[in-house]
């Protein structure tokens, strides 16, 4: 399961980090590594972007985006 | 204070060159960090300077050069420091062409060559994740001193750090900063000076020191980030006792959590953003209109008391039919651009521009831009010139090329006293929002524009790259007023002196080619019509028939080319508004528009006449600095040539061709 079918409000595990690879690698420096619990907070308007929390921050991720994160 | 450098990339012998104690190589400290952690903040107490701090990621994005301000100096013979501001960047391995000015500027400046030493800014509320940047700077060998802002932020969570563990781990001297106050700033500067002492007598080679790292393998990432989030649960020390768990602590994060749940509402969060973005153009109008008659009224009394004071004397008439009434023509509008900044500023200030881009996100990739087009083209009606840097923080070159496209179509704010004595003219007896209303309209159609050459440049740009959003939101801040007014004074002051010469210029051609060579003729609309202006006038005059214009309409689009705003000061010279005994320039130059006729009889300035000259001020790119701009941001001259072309022909055949139709239509 990846970070963009996931429901609201949840609190997950990354496994890990899978596609292309510019995006994974800038999802890394964002702070999304293996063992770290993320979190949906919501969705923008039209489904898109979602709106993650990490280590207390909160990034907006296209749905592409999310779907590099697996849990 | 300080030397602003334009690019990165592409220039750099333009910063000034500090002396340097030893050798005879310049010295820097650059300030790096992620975005948004409050560097350019820091660069400003550091310098004196006032350089553009925004709540968004990705406000800075070109690096400027300042010398540290006297006030921080422990004696008047110490040294001043050379101080670098850089563009927020995630990494030392840049994605985007901001985050690549930032790792040239500080590995490979023409100038300074590696930065002798760099002050790491990591914001205290995402300590673990800002860390990352201050361990690559380590490891590339860079001589570091950390700086950690927002202890104001960390107060609020009853929270602070343990500075001697934190600076024990890293091996670097760290101090805390709160950037609203300023405190922590002075120590800094110290603990930087006694770092370039130390390398100055330690003798330790620097240059063979420092090398670009290769980008960091997914363990090495993986390791170094796992060390810093230990590291900064580590060093936070709860201060007094935690609040218990059925306390509800309000802090900026919860309050920041709040409201995102109704700004980005998938109902209220686009109803919202769209009466904000209504209220903000449509503002412009009536809540200007106050003090746009305090400006008119005393520059025409003004005037009126040059003439007095020596009627028969070609000076004076210059003075007054010249230069003042130009100058007043342009700056009875200053008050609108002022509320334009304002508002631009409260987004800015407040973190609602990243929540602007979030929402836009999605109806902006269907044309083929992205969320972080947003911010580019809201500047864009402003000013285009920094509106495209700003794209710089876009990382796919084709969602780049199509915003700096869609940039020169928002009506930036040189566009705005034409559109005013426009819309003032089609709605000279009615009520001011009836002109709000129109503007917002152009303000919309403007986009509409923008969206159609986009989609049409789109299909002929063969460039398929990958295009990221990841955006960070950063958290609310509430704008403090006195400093909003200030920085839109500051920008509304800038703005006056950009246009000031090119209006002055044009005020003495146009005033001297519409005055002589028959000066001494007292009928003065025989005077005009003997001028050399109207000479040379009638030669260009079939170029501006079809669009309903005359020579005289002429004369003012020509000039308009040396700055937008010059259109309404020729007009003003052209169409003598001193000789009238009226109170107020403004009115007398809307009622000798009303009366002007075309060389068939007819009135000049029409319903068709005037939404053609709109029509073409919304499309033609008139610009000179920005068609330079777009040369350099685009990387490519037959991008920006196309541009300039295409927009200006484009712009005056849709004006010819809603002109004509209009006529066809029956509307004058
Ligand atoms: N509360 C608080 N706010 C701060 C502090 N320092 C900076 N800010 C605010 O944080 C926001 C970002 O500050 P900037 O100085 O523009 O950040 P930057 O690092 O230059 O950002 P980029 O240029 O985008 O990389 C602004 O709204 C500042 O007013 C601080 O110490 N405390
Ligand atoms: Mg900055």
């Amino acid at each position: 399961m990846t970070l963009a079918e996931i429901s609201k409000e949840s609190e997950r595990v990354i496994k890990r980090l899978e596609g292309d690879e510019i995006l994974v690698a800038r999802l890394r420096e964002l702070g999304f590594i293996r063992g770290e619990s993320v979190r949906v907070l919501g969705r923008a308007p039209f489904g898109e972007p979602i709106l993650v929390e990490i280590h207390g921050a909160t990034i907006a991720l296209r749905k592409d985006e999310a779907s590099c994160v697996h849990l | 204070m300080r030397t602003s450098v334009t690019d990165g990339a592409l220039l750099g012998g333009s910063a000034s060159r500090p002396s340097s104690p030893i050798g005879t190589e310049a010295i820097v400290v650059a300030l790096v960090g992620s975005p948004n952690c409050g560097k350019t903040t820091l660069f400003n107490w550091l310098t004196g300077a006032r350089s553009k701090t925004v709540n968004y990621p990705g406000s800075t994005v070109d690096y400027s050069v300042g010398q540290t301000h006297p006030r921080l100096h422990a004696s008047e013979t110490e040294e001043s420091i050379t101080i670098m501001d850089t563009p927020g960047t995630y990494s030392l391995d840049p994605k985007s062409p901001d985050e690549k000015v930032t790792s040239e500027a500080i590995f490979v400046h023409p100038t300074f060559g590696a930065a002798r030493l760099v002050i790491s800014v990591v914001d205290a509320t995402h300590l673990s994740r800002h860390l990352l940047v201050t361990k690559q700077l380590i490891k590339a060998g860079f001589h570091v001193v950390l700086a950690v802002t927002m202890r104001d932020l960390l107060r609020e969570h009853d929270e602070d750090l343990d500075v001697a563990v934190l600076s024990r781990e890293l091996g670097v001297p760290v101090v805390l900063i709160d950037g609203r106050l300023g405190s922590g700033v002075k120590e800094l500067l110290a603990a930087a000076r006694v770092e370039l002492g130390r390398i100055a007598s330690g003798g330790i080679n620097q240059k063979s020191a420092v090398r670009q790292l290769s980008p960091w393998s997914e363990e090495e990432i993986e390791t170094v980030l796992r060390e810093v989030i230990r590291l900064s649960d580590r060093v936070r020390v709860a201060l007094d006792k935690r609040p218990g768990d059925s306390e509800e602590l309000k802090t900026a994060r919860s309050r920041t959590r709040s409201l995102d749940r109704v700004l980005l509402h998938p109902l209220w969060g686009l109803t919202i953003f769209l009466g904000l973005m209504a209220t903000l153009f449509s503002s412009i109008f009536w809540l200007a209109q106050p003090m746009m008659d305090f400006v008119d009224r005393s520059l025409s009394g003004l005037a009126d008391l040059v003439l007095a004071w020596a009627p028969e004397s070609l000076l004076a008439q210059f003075v007054s039919g010249g230069v003042i009434a130009s100058a007043s023509s342009v700056l009875v509008f200053v008050p609108q651009i002022f509320i334009l900044f304002v508002g631009i500023i409260l987004l800015e200030d407040s973190g609602y521009l990243a929540r602007s881009a979030t929402l836009v996100d999605k109806p902006l990739s269907l044309l083929g831009l992205g969320g972080r087009s947003f911010v580019p083209l809201l500047s864009g009606y402003a000013c285009a010139v920094p509106a495209m840097m700003a794209a710089r923080t876009i990382n796919s070159r084709r969602e780049r090329l199509l915003t700096l496209l869609m940039i020169p179509l928002m009506s930036c704010s040189a566009r705005l006293p034409v559109f005013a004595l426009l819309l003032s003219f089609l709605f000279h007896a009615d009520a001011a929002w009836k002109g709000g209303v129109a503007l917002t309209g152009i303000y919309i159609l403007s986009l509409v524009l923008g969206a159609i050459a986009v989609v049409v440049v789109g299909r002929f740009l063969k460039i398929d790259e990958r295009t990221f959003f990841m955006l960070e939101l950063p958290v609310y801040r509430r704008p403090r007023l006195s400093l909003v007014l200030r920085q839109a004074f500051w920008r509304t002051r800038s703005y006056v002196w950009r246009a000031g010469p090119a209006i002055f210029f044009f005020a003495l051609i146009v005033w001297v080619a519409t005055t002589f060579p028959n000066y001494q003729l007292e009928d003065k609309s025989e005077r005009l019509k003997t001028s050399y202006a109207a000479e040379v006038g009638q030669m260009i005059e079939p170029v501006f028939t079809p669009m309903g214009g005359d020579w005289r309409t002429g004369v003012g689009l020509i000039s308009a080319f040396a700055a937008r705003e010059v259109f309404v000061s020729s007009l003003a010279v052209v169409f003598q508004v001193t000789d009238d005994d009226e109170e107020s320039m403004q009115q007398t130059l809307l009622s000798k528009m009303h009366d002007a006729k075309a060389p068939d009889g007819l009135p000049l300035f029409t319903l068709a006449s005037v939404l053609g000259l709109i029509v073409f001020f919304m499309i033609a790119l008139q610009c000179l600095s920005t068609f330079i701009v777009a040369i350099r941001e685009s990387g490519n001259l037959k991008f920006a040539l196309l541009q300039l072309l295409g927009f200006n022909i484009a712009g005056y055949v849709l004006a010819v061709i809603v002109v004509q139709g209009l006529r066809a239509l029956g509307v004058a």
